[in-house]
């Protein structure tokens, strides 16, 4: 999955763990097979998740990497 | 003797050509296989989640998948589905429009590939 397309799933501009979590939750719920939502949808709200917070660990660990770097 | 020894030769080869018909058959199937594998959920709990991103172009398989229906629904059941997936996913209630608009599209697809 793209990153541009996993922050238009969740609906997200800025990368923050808690707007993450927070979109997540509410769009992990409204889909829910439990309430009539779609399976499929809920599926593609999972890996949106899983792709943004890949995306934040990558930045993290370029951040460190770079404060290594630096003496 | 020298029969026997035909009769290998010839089980050989007849093993031989069954194997290379199974495995040209086996290469045939392999994409069919693939996207059945890929539908097909491993677990219905604490998993199973479909992969990846939507198709590039959305097609009648995934119409249905969105919308949570078979691919042979009727007008009624696209159109209760749609709605209710929508006021789910309202964007003014905290949805999203991307996904809003995914629903549309397969709406919109499913109706347009319905006989009239």
């Amino acid at each position: 999955m793209s990153l541009q397309e996993a922050q238009q799933i969740l609906n997200l501009d800025t990368l923050t763990p808690e707007e993450i979590q927070k979109n997540y939750e509410h769009l992990f719920k409204v889909n829910d097979k439990g309430v009539g939502g779609s399976f499929y949808i809920q599926s593609k709200v999972v890996r949106a998740k899983e792709r943004l917070e890949e995306e934040l660990s990558i930045e993290s660990q370029k951040q460190q990497s770079h404060q290594n770097t630096e003496t | 003797m020298a029969s026997s020894m035909v009769a290998a030769g010839l089980a050989l080869a007849a093993a031989g050509f069954v194997g290379r018909y199974a495995m040209q058959a086996m290469k045939q199937m392999e994409p069919q296989m693939k996207q059945a594998l890929q539908s097909f959920p491993k677990s219905a709990f604490g998993g199973g989640f479909y992969r990846g991103g939507f198709e590039p172009k959305m097609n009648k398989r995934e119409a249905a998948l969105v919308l949570g229906v078979s691919p042979t629904a009727n007008k009624i059941k696209i159109r209760e589905a749609h709605r209710k997936l929508m006021i789910l996913n309202h964007p003014d209630r905290g949805g999203s429009p991307y996904l809003a608009a995914k629903i549309n599209e397969a709406k919109d697809l499913m109706d347009g590939q319905m006989k009239k």
